[in-house]
């Protein structure tokens, strides 16, 4: 097995009594965003429209990419474009709650011993989207072949048999541990979702994939072991919990970039918090509308998990815990190494976020725009194997060009080299910028 | 990052002291006065912001304090670190932009301007433990080339290792070099590519020719132990913005480092190859740098 690269990563001191996420009741505005990966949805309900929680509100002409449901029961009071998390703009729609509109959620009635193929098109039906970023949505990621449909036979990556499904209970990133949490409070929901895998995907050998830590989460080899779930610990180093890194890692193959597709290698990797998405959807047709997110570096540095329907506001939701970011002057939407700092509390917590994560003063470290140093701290430690100092300055002096040759899309935005900079350039934010560009001159022309 | 290298070379700097008494510490002290000094001025002049607080100026002058001898004249200090400051770091963009080592660029401009003031160098005094090595009377590439090899047939590896022979200030020490290096090493600031090939290629290099003909060449593990050789695969040659930074480009230099050195000592002009062997490679280092690891997912999608 190659050794990847990286940086060691401790592993976080996981208090698990803690893990108990926080439900946060919301009585403000919810924004939920339409625009996928995929191409944007189209909205299935009009201005004034009275919805309940689980009503689809918002669809993929195609069927593709996740389908978009009313989180919390209230009255549609705009479809306008707004700003999310990674700073891109898309329509939203915004629903006011209103307890008086709550019926009961929309559940869907299931059939016993359904075939794979209406299996994968209930599980697409919940809208279930995903925390890392996939080259394709859930469920189509991991369904065999054979049950999936038309608008993706053509597709060659998808038509290869899934060799092995890494089921990932490692957590993305250092100074997360949401994943962990999960696993260790809601391993039960994880082992009883398998079987509902396993169908869906007709593979071979399902990993289970976990942090390299003494008997954590307890028992687990032994409780997986009666789904014939093979456990991988894992080192622990960062970012071997990315999808790419997580599919070489397990099935010895290189993924191949910059398309990521782990299919066509014959992987596909789901993480624990959308296996539990799965479960609920394939047993109770219940469609994802609430996530749980980790909010830390609050005042008193701790973190805290809580769980808001999805589109709810950051700041309604700052405003509602306690120990609230007084004194943060950074709020990071997305975690520490792959967040987006934002220049706004108002952005909605969409179900790809993990994580937010806040400094006070004396902990933001500030970017300089000295130049590089050249001193190939961040060729060393690149996963990916590129040199991120050329990049950075390619990037940074306009040569968009000459990056992209040198593999520019190949970087996966691990943020090690802006972790590991001493001259404290923002490698992250020009790396970022350099691909941008790229994307925009080429949707001009 | 600088200061880590700042404490990397506080056991040559004692190593220094403990040979050659408080000359030696008189020497790196202008050295590192006139470093800081010249940047502060400089960027004051050309309106710069001032970067004397990263450390690299400081970093350069004892560098170049410790290449000096301790008898060399006060203002020849002066003034290679000011060439070193200036034309070696600054006219190219200071920090990290400058394509040559500025502390061998300010000291090949002295040497080969003022060789006949640099020609001195102190026995060597221990503060204490140590008895004065007395098997030299001049540096060991010195006795080597002027009463080859039988002149340093007879000293001790261990004066060679611990620094009692004569020399300048930084270089006599292979013991102190290796803790600053072993140091350096701990934190990560260099790896062991550039410093390993280039001692390695140097020992391999000398046992060829010595193999050859031992009666003429010296014994390989002579050239690795004697003049600028550890202080240039650990300090000189790993300097940043000057050595390539793939593990390939790492190799080839401090091969590239190695064998130039050999070259220049059997064959060259002057006594010591490692500086003019180190501003070569470092001007190969671009060359090197353009030969690309193989990019991960760098694969033949199905098509």
């Amino acid at each position: 097995m190659k050794r990847l690269r990286g940086i060691r990563a401790a592993r976080p001191l996981l208090d698990v009594a803690r893990f108990q996420p926080k439900k946060i009741p919301i009585s403000k505005e919810i924004f939920l965003p339409m625009g996928t990966p995929w191409g944007d949805l189209t909205p299935l309900v009009k201005i004034h429209d009275e919805v309940t929680a689980g009503q689809m509100i918002a669809r993929d002409e195609m069927d593709l990419a996740p389908s978009l449901h009313a989180s919390v029961s209230g009255v549609i009071t705009a479809i306008k474009s707004c700003n999310v998390h990674a700073h891109a703009e898309t329509q939203c729609v915004v629903i006011r709650p209103d307890e008086k509109a709550a019926g009961e959620p929309v559940r869907a009635n299931i059939e016993a011993g359904e075939s794979p193929k209406d299996l994968a098109q209930r599980i697409s039906g919940a809208g279930i989207k995903d925390i890392d970023s996939h080259k394709w949505p859930l469920p189509w990621r991991i369904t065999r072949p054979d049950a999936l449909p038309d608008a993706l036979s053509s597709e060659p990556a998808l038509q290869q048999p899934i060799e092995v499904l890494i089921v990932n209970g490692m957590d993305r990133q250092p100074g997360v541990s949401l994943r962990s949490g999960t696993l260790e409070s809601r391993g039960k929901d994880i082992l009883e979702s398998i079987p509902f895998l396993k169908k869906l995907s007709g593979a071979q050998r399902i990993c289970l994939t976990v942090h390299d830590a003494p008997n954590f989460p307890t028992n687990i080899e032994s409780e997986f072991a009666s789904q014939s779930v093979e456990v991988i610990r894992c080192p622990n180093t960062y970012p071997i919990a990315l999808v790419p890194m997580v599919a070489q890692y397990v099935s010895g193959k290189e993924v191949p970039q910059p398309s990521g597709d782990t299919r066509s290698v014959g992987v596909a990797v789901i993480d624990v918090i959308s296996a539990i998405h799965v479960l609920e959807a394939a047993r109770d047709g219940q469609p994802a509308t609430q996530s749980t997110i980790q909010i830390s570096g609050m005042t008193d540095g701790s973190a805290q998990f809580v769980t808001v329907p999805e589109g709810a506001l950051l700041e309604d939701v700052l405003s509602k815990l306690d120990g609230s970011a007084r004194n943060a002057v950074k709020a990071v939407v997305g975690g520490p190494f792959l967040g987006y700092a934002q220049y706004q509390l108002r952005i909605p917590l969409t179900a790809d976020i993990d994580a937010v994560f806040f400094q006070d003063q004396q902990e933001v470290i500030r970017y300089s725009d000295d130049p590089c140093i050249n001193c190939g701290f961040c060729v060393r430690t690149c996963p990916m194997a590129l040199l991120p100092n050329e990049l950075s300055k390619y990037c940074e002096y306009g040569k968009f060009e000459k990056a992209e040759e040198n593999d520019l899309f190949h970087c996966i935005e691990c943020g090690i080299c802006a972790y590991v900079c001493p001259a404290r350039r923002p490698m992250v934010h020009l790396l970022r910028h350099g691909k941008h560009e790229i994307l925009a001159s080429r949707t001009e022309l | 990052m600088i200061y880590d290298t700042l404490v990397a070379l506080i056991p040559a700097v004692f190593a220094g002291w403990y040979f050659f008494g408080w000359a030696a510490i008189q020497i790196i002290f202008i050295c590192v006065i006139t470093a800081v000094a010249t940047e502060t001025l400089w960027q004051k002049l050309t309106g710069r912001a001032l970067t004397v607080k990263d450390g690299s100026a400081a970093v350069t002058g004892i560098l170049f304090g410790l290449i000096l001898s301790p008898m060399d004249p006060w203002w020849l200090a002066v003034l290679g670190t000011f060439v070193a400051i200036v034309v070696g770091k600054h006219l190219f963009g200071g920090l990290g932009n400058h394509p040559f080592s500025a502390v061998l660029v300010g000291w090949t401009f002295i040497q080969i301007s003022y060789r006949e003031l640099m020609q001195d160098f102190p026995f060597p005094a221990p503060k204490f433990l140590l008895e004065p090595g007395k098997y030299l009377a001049y540096p060991p590439l010195q006795t080597l080339w002027e009463e080859d090899v039988e002149g340093i047939i007879d000293v001790p590896w261990m004066d060679f290792f611990v620094g009692n022979v004569p020399g300048s200030i930084g270089t006599v020490s292979v013991l102190a070099i290796l803790i600053g290096g072993a140091y350096l090493l701990y934190r990560r600031i260099i790896t062991w590519h550039i410093p390993v090939s280039f001692i390695f290629s140097v020992w391999i290099f000398a046992f060829i020719m010595w193999r050859i003909d031992p009666a003429v060449y010296a014994n390989p593990t002579f050239h690795v132990l004697s003049g600028w050789v550890m202080i240039g695969a650990f300090f000189l040659s790993t300097e940043k913005g000057t050595s390539p930074v793939t593990v390939f480009g790492m190799i080839a230099y401090g091969i590239g480092c190695g064998v130039l050195t050999m070259i220049i000592r059997i064959w060259g002009l002057y006594l010591e190859g490692v500086p003019f062997a180190i501003l070569l490679m470092n001007a190969a280092t671009p060359l090197l740098d353009r030969i690309r690891p193989r990019v991960v997912g760098r694969v033949e999608e199905i098509a």
